[in-house]
């Protein structure tokens, strides 16, 4: 009897997990003739706030370019699969996808760790993945793969560029602490950032360094103290989605931000505001795209078709993420284009300095490295008691990566 | 070290300590008596934190807070009462594998209806102003709100141990923990003991997702998270014991406040090095039986 058990169990597993297959792979016919892209990003958990607004801003790429004719006259397709940003699930989605939707050009990606996993599946399956928001230098570093591009900006451009901000605003604070999440983005951001702030000003000093675990999703506490503790005028965090959240708010109750001078993120998702709303501190932080920097015609057509489709609520906490998403459905868009061909290697020496319209601007990826260099936004938060959000962005600016470009040699060495 | 800078962590280590034991109660509770390992127990205290903050919307904050986070604890014992009757009551007799299934399907079709009516995007609680802020122990600051977890948590405890031990339904429910058939023959109406400790779970769950998930942010998956952390306390504490939840969670908790301040390095990898050195020495957790 008992054994009956178990094998009945066993077999209620398999026919489960047959069934979760079969519900969720679309027919082969079904989608002939059109041009797939797979988007692998968290949709769930503490980072959907990133993965959410990217995907819908690659749907809604889609969308425009299938109402225009399509790229080449075949519709595009785009397959959403959620990793919960754990690099394994990445990696077995990307396989899937490969396999039985027989696609080879991916996209998404909001985390280094899971770009720098996907790298070797990219070139076993001989694909391109376009990452949105992985922004770990190594990505197009040392760890460059001709497989892998990166549409959004790198940690050094961005971060150089915010100490420069952050320098000429704040030249009298020297003492500064780091909280930071602890993996390879957390660290290339910080790095970078100190490196310039060092050059930029000598007398700077680290008094404090925390690096908690990455998604620790809250529970800062004694980070907090420790912080407190060596009394930095500055402080510097590039924790994001939930983890930053759970910092403002815990750091706000021991009057941390009360000490500072200066709070400052190269990366704070317009999320993170629009969820912390009246609790919102003080911060000179940059985004992945801010409407009011950028009066493009296609600035407005993004902005325009976005709210459209998703409301304009939706559209202040996604536009950030939303951006990437979009610009990276439009990257192959012109590069199959400008390829004339649909094959990978084709593909990818097409993307190869490849200039693309974007609602940031001009986008340049260039050859040597694959990483785009742009227009970056740079804002500065203030809370705001009369606006119903709680804050407003009292200062904006947009710096030019290429005004922080690194040749490529130095770049793939780092 | 500074003794009063020491305080402090220990106070933010039997805080975190105590809302561990909050979260993983209804755990404990649901296996001991029920015997069922509940993986859907994080979406629970997911789906309290989700209810608290529509109703913090809709209510407003201020005072109206504490009242709410019990309000969101009630209602998920309300499903939880549905889950037993709908899903759970079916698979008492049968082999674990088949709870395993069940409770993880709990977690998709749970994770899978926040995400459609609430949507991705991180949400926060609007705290009332009194709980907001820090007092000053010996100079140093400490949040008011972790100590409103650290008294909350602590009444819960012992209203917990007052209902198991001092009720007449928590002794019944003890009876039916350790003899079903016993204490079906005394006269005992099992399945509505069964059906009530698992709404008393669920909502010990929903309450503590509301008062845990306060100060940080609330997404769809957000209970997977969480669970894990209840699922390694009570496997230190040892399977079904509510005494052994509370000292895991609690040495968990000091441990971790402690390594985040001085022994950052190596804090990720604590929790597991505990549970590693207490299972290598007990095997069946700190308080569990043998066997």
């Amino acid at each position: 009897m008992k054994r009956n058990k178990s094998l009945y169990s066993v077999v209620a597993f398999l026919v489960f997990v047959g069934m979760v297959i079969c519900l969720s792979t679309p027919s082969q016919a079904q989608a002939e003739e059109t041009v797939k892209l797979g988007f692998i990003a968290p949709m769930t958990g503490l980072f959907a706030g990133t993965g959410e607004p990217m995907s819908k801003g690659a749907l809604l790429a889609v969308k425009m370019i299938n109402e225009e004719g399509g790229i080449l006259g075949k519709k595009v397709e785009l397959f959403l699969r959620d990793n919960e940003i754990r690099p394994a699930i990445a990696v077995r989605m990307a396989r899937e996808l490969h396999k039985e939707q027989g696609i080879s050009l991916f996209m998404g990606i909001t985390s280094s760790g899971v770009a720098l996993a996907l790298k070797p599946v990219m070139e076993e399956l001989n694909s391109l993945l376009i990452t949105c928001a992985a922004h770990s230098t190594k990505v197009t570093g040392t760890e460059f793969s001709s497989n892998v591009f990166r549409i959004t900006d790198d940690a050094r451009t961005r971060n150089y560029a915010l100490a420069k901000i952050i320098n000429e605003k704040f030249p009298q604070v020297k003492r500064w602490a780091n909280m930071s999440p602890d993996y390879a983005y957390g660290h290339s951001c910080w790095e970078n950032f100190s490196e310039k702030m060092k050059e930029l000003n000598p007398e700077f000093t680290v008094v404090a360094d925390r690096w908690p675990k990455f998604g620790a999703g809250g529970g800062y506490g004694p980070h907090i103290s420790a912080i407190m503790q060596a009394k930095p005028d500055g402080l510097y965090s590039v924790l994001y989605g939930g983890d930053m959240i759970a910092f403002i708010r815990e750091a706000k109750q021991w009057g941390l931000f009360d000490k500072l001078k200066v709070f400052t993120t190269s990366h704070m998702d317009w999320d993170i505001p629009n969820a912390v709303k009246k609790g919102m501190v003080d911060v000179w932080m940059s985004e992945h795209y801010y409407a009011g920097a950028y009066d493009l015609p296609i600035s407005k057509k993004y902005e325009e078709a976005f709210i459209k489709t998703y409301g304009k609520k939706y559209f202040l906490v996604a536009q950030g993420h939303g951006a990437p998403g979009f610009d990276a459905v439009y990257a192959y868009k012109a590069a199959i284009e400008k390829a004339k061909s649909f094959k990978v290697a084709d593909i990818r020496k097409a993307l190869e300095d490849l200039t693309i319209e974007s609602p940031l601007g001009k986008k340049w990826i260039r050859g040597g490295d694959h990483q785009a260099y742009f227009d970056m936004p740079f804002m500065h938060i203030v809370p705001d008691s009369q606006q119903e959000v709680g804050w407003k962005v009292e200062w904006y600016k947009t710096l030019n990566g290429k005004d922080y470009i690194v040749s490529v040699e130095e770049a793939l060495k780092r | 070290m500074d003794p009063g800078i020491v305080l402090i962590d220990l106070l933010n280590g039997l805080s975190r300590g105590m809302l561990y034991f909050l979260m993983a109660s209804g755990l404990t509770l649901t296996f001991s008596v029920l015997g069922v390992i509940n993986f859907a127990h994080g979406s629970l205290i997911m789906l309290g934190a989700y209810f608290a903050w529509t109703l913090l919307q809709v209510i407003g904050g201020g005072w109206f807070f504490f009242p709410i986070i019990i309000f969101s604890g009630i209602i998920v014992g309300v499903i939880g009462i549905l889950i037993e009757i709908f899903f759970l009551r079916r698979i008492y007799e049968s082999e674990h594998l088949y709870q395993l299934l069940l409770t993880f399907a709990l977690i998709m079709i749970i994770d899978g209806l926040v995400l459609e009516i609430w949507g991705g995007m991180p949400r926060s609680m609007m705290l009332p102003g009194s709980l907001l802020g820090a007092v000053s122990i010996g100079g140093n600051f400490f949040p008011k709100y972790s100590l409103f977890i650290l008294f909350c948590s602590t009444a819960v405890a012992i209203l917990v141990w007052l209902f198991l031990y001092k009720t007449k339904f928590g002794k019944a429910s003890r009876a039916a923990a350790a003899d079903v058939e016993i204490t079906s023959a005394l006269g005992i109406n099992v399945p509505f003991v069964y059906c009530g400790m698992f709404a008393i779970g669920a909502a010990l769950a929903g309450f503590s997702g509301g008062l845990g998930l306060a100060m940080s942010s609330i997404t769809p998956g957000v209970g997977a998270h969480i669970a894990v952390t209840c699922f390694a306390v009570i496997v230190i504490g040892g399977l079904g014991s509510l005494v052994g939840t509370l000292v895991a969670a609690l040495i968990l908790g000091i441990f971790e406040a402690f390594g985040d301040h001085y022994f950052p390095q190596v804090a990720m990898a604590l929790p597991f090095i505990i549970m590693a050195v207490i299972l290598l020495a007990r095997p069946q957790g700190l308080f569990g039986r043998k066997g």
